[in-house]
């Protein structure tokens, strides 16, 4: 029997059986053989001889069997429910008695609970960013199986959509993977009678929900024949335009609706909420339809992986599938580049987020040791109380576990309200959330999140309870209380143990203050940074054109705008651009090196594609060597593609021992030969790969939505309704998508360092605050107690200044060996925030220089309090009081 | 504590023993002897009766047992008195005193 092999203690604790019944049987005949044979030895004795003897004392015994039987029943069975019903009273009893003691001391409870409540709360709320980001990332059934599939020029690093060829090779010989879906995501026109609406659109294939595990909310999905060519065009709603536009009606299957003037069929609604993972911008989406069999178009390729299949496996699958198809050999060497979107929060967020989870952790371990000081100070307050207890009967075991319940009913009453801390915090977040952390949009308290709240109360509960659990039941407790020593009075061990949790506590919160200060100058840094362009002032506007004009058409009506903007006061140097800087090009091709010193294979490189018109630069504040493309302003270009202009990186890195400017290259058909070469654009925190190397050619194809880039000094508010007016005035051909800031850009990319930073504050603050407290605790109690000491101190001519040096000199060691502490901990803790650094490094000593300088001026108010009550001391009423 | 007779008489043997491990550790046959001897005689315990009455105090968590060497070398279960034996031994001493005392008077009154 294996339960047998665990300790006795351990049963006793959890009022398991004792034994088994073999065991029990074996342990009565024990027992009975040796009384049958003391009772025969002592019939020996008188004179018997043995056999008479044995059968005597059997005699004598009675019933054996009755014993045994007894034995048995006592115990197994009725009795114990018995002490499971009686043990669960005395916690009944336990939870009374901390729920009494709790209202006596409400000034301590409200303490001990408000401190917990905010650690736990910090801990929940950061799980539950943990647990939506990181654990649980895609609302799908095994979420974490769904990978996007790219592929990844080697030299450039560019991501790039793998074409369809690709795909198909994939589809029809990657064991690694159950199914690939694709999808697209693109704007679209609703009309629906004569309401017309631009909304979001996709497009996906017809195995889309089937490979993600979701089920349509009304009607169907799209089936393989809906994306064949010649087929019934048909669509599917978002549930939110279901519910807006049609008002959630149940007969919607079978309704008409023009999807960019083809009218659909719609043949089922999605289920709520549902968004596309990996495509990009991930909102609902008002209307789907059928991604075609024959789409060429950028599209976002989902896999399935299958169950065990690692992604490093899928990589080396996809690559080799992909790199012996005819006609990739321009990208030169590829690699497929399969990610989970757990893969993809690599951007930092993931970091930061591990470094905010260990800096919650840092505060609630210090919330532990305040209320650990604060429960033993009570503890030993009470230690009249607990020796009357012992000797009333209650043994060591059942006073530890009355502390352990008052431990756990404040754990308890703390993690709960710590979990309304954290729902109203994800709340208010939620509600005021800035830009650039839509990522954060899917944090909620989940099942998941409340398990873990009520683990980290228990684990707090029995972190703070067992120090008092400890020192109140220690042995010698009644002889203290016959010896009649003063309650409250610690001892050597408790007074030791309290000062290491000062000294702990401060050195925890100076790793966190020196975290959260090196990333406040690091963020400084950041927004001090030379981009590469001038940002300030800088806005693009996004129109969009009818879907059927063509490219002269659409020539035309760019360069109409772009003289209409030109002419619109508050707006200078308007020029069309493929995008608003921070943000470059991220279309890829491959292009060839002419009159290379290397192989021509070896000198083949991917990078960054920009369409830009002459004047760009300039709008940009992008510093430029050499000139810019020739040719006139108004749109068109007179040279149309054989003059290029490459960044410093890209030229550093095609030309490494002599100047660009002048080089020539193949791309296509086409010689270009580099005119210029642009300044780079680098944004500290956003490492996008695309920033690395960047070709710009001159503007030459016109696609349905065109980008204009323009310097303004008009507020956001009074820009949009400039361009709105500047577009009506086109009567109607265009239409107005977006107009976006460079200055909200950059404040977008700063938004998650800022936010980190921000935390990583109010995290040290707190740090800072339960310490002071903590500290302010500490040496109060101290004070209390040595009153009689420093009544004879003054009695004896001590001025109010020695004694209050007494009591800071107390302060200042706890203080300075916290410090101390702290700093070399710092050191440790800092590389953990290194990743995160810009522009300051992990010791910088400023940074620590602060903080120490900070936490000593708060020791110091914390223990000024009770110097001064020291200094008050009357030396004739300390020493009466004895 | 108010208890019926029944309850009392049939509690007498527990008594009897928590009384015995007041002041040491004990095997059941040295329970036996001591309670034999103190009754001068008076008293005769079925061994059965007083093997069943030690399990059940140690199941109620009253004594507790625990395997030693006696006196003579010999592997023998030692009852011991826990912190619940002795605060039942205390009330059913006051309710026995009680309760003889009650007889008593009964018993020699005119």
């Amino acid at each position: 029997m294996a339960d047998r092999h665990l300790p006795r203690r351990v049963r006793r604790l959890f009022r398991l059986p004792w034994r088994s019944a073999a065991h029990v049987t074996r342990d009565v005949d024990d027992e009975l053989r040796f009384h049958i044979g003391m009772r025969a030895a002592e019939l020996m004795a008188h004179g018997v001889d043995r056999e008479a003897a044995y059968a005597e004392a059997w005699h004598q015994f009675g019933d054996a069997g009755d014993v045994r039987r007894h034995a048995l029943a006592v115990s197994t069975g009725p009795l114990r429910r018995a002490r499971i019903a009686e043990w669960i009273g005395e916690l009944a009893q336990d939870v009374r008695i901390a729920l009494r003691q709790a209202r006596r001391a409400p000034l301590f409870t409200a303490t001990a609970i408000a401190t917990l409540a905010l650690g736990i709360g910090a801990n929940a709320a950061i799980f539950s960013v943990v647990h939506s980001l990181l654990i649980a990332p895609l609302p799908f059934p095994d979420g974490s199986d769904l990978a996007w599939l790219t592929l990844v020029g080697a030299q450039g690093h560019i991501l790039i959509a793998p074409q369809r060829d690709v795909v198909d090779a994939w589809r029809a010989r990657a064991h690694s993977l159950q199914g690939i879906a694709l999808a697209m995501t693109r704007d679209a026109e609703l009309r629906d009678g004569t309401r017309s609406e631009n909304v979001k659109g996709g497009a996906m294939s017809s195995n889309t929900l089937a490979l993600l595990g979701v089920h349509p909310a009304v009607g169907r999905g799209f089936a393989p024949a809906d994306s064949r060519p010649g087929a019934a065009p048909v669509a599917m709603l978002g549930y939110a335009e279901w519910q807006s536009r049609f008002g959630g009606r149940s007969d919607i299957v079978g309704r008409a609706i023009a999807v960019d003037s083809v009218t659909r069929v719609i043949v089922g609604v999605l289920p709520a909420g549902f968004v596309l993972p990996f495509v990009g911008d991930e909102s609902p989406r008002a209307v789907w339809t059928p991604l075609s069999d024959t789409t060429t178009g950028q599209f976002t390729a989902i896999g399935r992986l299958r169950r065990g299949i690692g992604i490093e496996a899928v990589n080396h699958e996809l690559t080799a599938i992909a790199v012996q198809l005819p006609g990739h050999e321009s990208w030169g060497s590829l690699e497929a580049g399969a990610s989970r979107a757990t893969d993809l929060l690599g951007r930092g967020l993931r970091r930061g987020i591990v470094l905010l989870f260990g800096a919650v952790a840092v505060v609630l371990l210090i919330a532990c040791a305040n209320v650990a000081n604060l429960l033993l100070v009570r503890a030993w307050s009470r230690q009249r109380e607990f020796a009357i207890r012992a000797a009333l009967g209650a043994g060591r075991a059942r006073l530890a576990r009355l502390l352990f319940a008052e431990s756990f009913t404040v754990a308890a009453t703390g993690g709960a309200l710590g979990l309304g801390l954290a729902w109203a915090a994800i709340h208010i977040f939620l509600t005021i959330r800035p830009p650039g952390l839509e990522d954060l949009d899917q944090v909620a308290i989940e099942p998941a999140v409340l398990a873990w709240t009520m683990a980290v109360a228990i684990g707090t509960g029995l972190l703070f309870g067992t120090a008092p659990a400890l020192f109140a039941t220690a042995r010698g407790l009644s002889e203290r209380l016959k010896s009649g020593v003063r309650a409250g009075d610690g001892g050597r061990g408790t007074r030791a143990f309290r000062s290491a949790l000062i000294v702990g506590e401060i050195a925890l919160s100076v790793t966190l203050l020196v975290s959260a200060g090196l990333l406040v100058r690091s963020f400084n840094a950041m927004q001090r940074a030379d981009v590469g362009f001038a940002p300030h002032g800088l806005a693009a506007a996004t129109v969009r054109m009818g879907r059927h004009s063509t490219q002269d058409q659409r020539r035309a009506l760019t360069a109409d705008f772009l003289q209409r903007l030109r002419a619109t006061p508050g707006i200078r140097n308007a020029v069309i651009a493929g995008e608003l800087p921070p943000e470059s090009g991220v279309s890829a091709g491959g292009f060839q090196l002419i009159d290379a010193p290397t192989a021509p294979a070896a000198s083949v490189g991917v990078t960054g594609f920009t369409a830009v018109q002459p004047g760009f630069f300039h709008t940009a504040g992008i510093p430029l060597r050499g000139r810019t493309f020739g040719g006139d302003t108004t749109g068109r270009s007179a040279t149309p593609s054989d003059e290029i202009i490459v960044n410093e990186r890209l030229a550093r890195r095609l030309w490494p021992d002599r100047d660009a400017l002048g080089q020539r290259v193949r791309i296509g058909k086409v010689v270009a030969s580099v005119v210029g070469v642009a300044g780079d654009i680098t944004v500290p925190g956003l490492h996008g790969d695309q920033h690395d190397l960047q070709l710009y050619m001159p503007t030459s194809s016109f696609f349905p939505s065109a980008t204009i880039v323009f310097r303004t000094a008009l507020a956001p508010d009074a820009l949009t309704a400039t361009i709105r007016a500047a577009v009506r005035a086109m009567g109607g051909e265009l239409d107005l998508w977006q107009v976006r800031t460079a200055d909200d850009e950059m404040r977008a990319i700063f938004a998650g360092p800022k936010f980190a930073m921000a935390l990583l504050g109010v995290f040290a603050l707190a740090a800072l605050v339960l310490s002071a407290v903590g500290l302010y605790g500490v040496i109060a109690y101290a004070v209390g107690q040595r009153t009689r000491e420093i009544g004879v101190r003054v009695a004896l001519g001590a001025q109010p200044a020695d004694v209050a040096r007494l009591v800071l000199r107390h302060g200042a060691i706890l203080v300075g060996v916290g410090l101390g502490l702290g700093v070399a901990l710092s050191a440790l803790s800092a590389r953990a925030v290194q990743a995160y650094l810009y522009g300051v490094g992990a010791a910088d000593p400023i940074t620590y220089v602060l903080v120490v300088a900070l936490l000593g001026a708060v020791a110091l108010v914390a223990s000024y309090a009770p110097a001064r009550r020291a200094m008050r001391v009357d030396p004739v009423v300390a020493l009466r009081a004895e | 504590m108010p208890r019926d007779s029944d309850d009392l008489r049939r509690g007498t043997l527990d008594v009897l023993i928590l009384k015995a491990l007041v002041w040491d550790p004990m095997h059941g046959y040295a329970i036996a002897k001591w309670i034999g001897d103190r009754a001068g005689g008076e008293l005769t315990i079925v061994d059965a009766a007083l093997y069943k009455a030690l399990h059940r105090l140690e199941s109620d968590g009253a004594i507790r047992a625990e395997w030693g060497l006696s006196e003579n070398n010999r592997r023998a279960k030692y009852y011991s008195l826990t912190a619940r034996g002795r605060q039942t031994l205390r009330a059913e001493l006051t309710a026995w005193r009680k309760y003889s005392g009650a007889v008593n008077a009964v018993l020699e009154s005119n």
